[in-house]
């Protein structure tokens, strides 16, 4: 490239930003769709964007979303069965090697937190990662939907929406009292209700951590002016931290947990006799 | 109820997800782990194969070592049974020689005096041989002598 091409592509360049610029200062708040609180708001609490589910009910749009994630996935899941899992080789491929490490990453942490008792562990935190951090992935996608009231709406992640982080958190405190119960019986129960605290943080650090991420981004995006570079970050850097850490520290907790109340624990004995035994 | 939490979307949510995990268990993590255990327990196989080969390597190795030391041994007292066995050969051979060369020259003494005793023997007879012979060839030719002296004495004078 000659430096005379050089200089007129860096004028046209300028020029193009240049003219960018104007037109946001000319269109004024044209790109602000009505009052940022109430689209706070409404993220927070889908009062107003309620998406029809097959003219039975009215649900959130994160609901849609967590249907659509649950499809992919499962498609996703049924082709590896039937064209990938048959033709896996002893020594791995690029894709062998994804799946392996996805597995292998999930069964690890459920036998390194629960060594005595894992197997239904190691599947549930498998899928509970996989979802939240598909999950939180799909905004990023954006689909739209329509409204019931005739607006159209970018799907959310589907752990957004306090329903789907309350459902995830009380699902992982029933599966950690399952694995009480299975472990120590009555007495896990009981070690497992002391934590009784559990399923409220799992949920609110969840939706807190999730709706946080939707509220920035929502607010990046409602100012015109800061939509240049800036999504870059917000959208996507911090979505995909988010995915990852959230994923992460819920399959965490919950393998912890599990691991800590489905521990057996030997009975204790009795002073006296133990006195006795010792003369 | 506060901050839209409706019971229904939450068990709607629970049925989502349960389809998903029960999805995700059996099309994704249970083929997976069953492979990655499988193959787990095909190198474990083969490790402990491999183990065992080692241990049965190391068995022979040291029967063999065992062995190199017993055919050492075996190899040692061999070579001193053939030495043994040698010398005494060579102190048989030798006592043998000494024998036949004592006996040798036993014999040769013993033909030595028969030999000289013959030749004395034969040496005497030849020197009265000669003596007689000598005596009398002395005698004849004295007899003769005297006779011619006489003879030429008797003609001198009967010439004379």
């Amino acid at each position: 490239m000659s430096k005379k091409t050089r200089i007129i592509s860096l004028c046209l360049f300028v020029a193009v930003l240049i003219l960018l610029l104007v037109g946001i200062i000319l269109t004024g708040g044209e790109g602000e769709h009505g009052d940022i609180q109430l689209l706070m708001r409404d993220a927070v609490l889908h009062e107003e964007g309620k998406i029809s589910l097959f003219g039975l009910t009215e649900v959130n749009p994160a609901l849609i979303s967590a249907f659509t994630v649950t499809a992919v996935l499962l498609v996703f899941a049924a082709a590896m069965r039937i064209f990938v899992i048959p033709r896996f080789k002893l020594i791995p491929g690029k894709l062998q090697m994804l799946l392996e490490t996805a597995v292998g990453l999930f069964d690890g942490m459920a036998k390194s937190n629960s060594p005595h008792r894992n197997g239904f562990l190691g599947a549930y935190i498998f899928a509970a990662g996989a979802y939240i951090f598909i999950g939180t992935l799909f905004e990023l996608f954006g689909f739209q939907a329509v409204t019931v009231a005739g607006h159209s709406i970018a799907l959310p992640a589907p752990l957004s929406d306090i329903n789907a982080a309350i459902a995830m958190g009380c699902l992982s405190y029933c599966i950690i009292l399952s694995g009480g119960i299975a472990g120590n019986g009555l007495k896990g129960v009981g070690l497992t209700l002391k934590d009784f605290s559990l399923p409220i943080s799992m949920s609110f650090r969840l939706f807190g951590a999730l709706l946080s991420g939707l509220l920035v981004t929502e607010l990046v995006y409602h100012y015109l002016a800061l939509c240049f570079v800036l999504p870059v970050i917000v959208g996507v850097l911090f979505t995909l931290l988010h995915a990852l850490i959230q994923a992460y520290v819920l399959t965490m907790l919950t393998a912890l947990f599990y691991g800590e109340v489905s521990e057996r624990h030997e009975p204790k004995t009795k002073k006296s006799k133990a006195k006795k035994a010792a003369a | 109820m506060p901050l839209n939490i409706n019971l229904q979307q939450i068990l709607l949510h629970l049925f989502n997800f349960a389809i998903l995990g029960f999805g995700l268990y059996f099309l994704l993590y249970k083929p997976v782990k069953k492979f990655m255990d499988g193959r787990t327990a095909q190198y474990k196989a083969m490790k402990d194969e491999a183990d065992a080969c080692l241990e049965r390597a190391k068995e022979q190795e040291a029967l063999s070592a065992k062995r190199f030391e017993q055919l050492d041994e075996e190899m040692a007292q061999q070579r001193h049974l053939a030495l043994a066995e040698t010398e005494a050969a060579s102190a048989r051979r030798i006592a043998e020689a000494e024998e036949q060369a004592r006996k040798i020259l036993l014999d040769a003494r013993e033909n030595a005096i028969r030999e000289r005793d013959d030749l004395m023997l034969s040496a005497r007879e030849e020197v009265s041989e000669m003596a007689i012979s000598a005596v009398k060839k002395l005698m004849n030719e004295s007899v003769s002598e005297s006779y011619d002296d006489f003879l030429d004495a008797a003609e001198r004078s009967a010439q004379g």
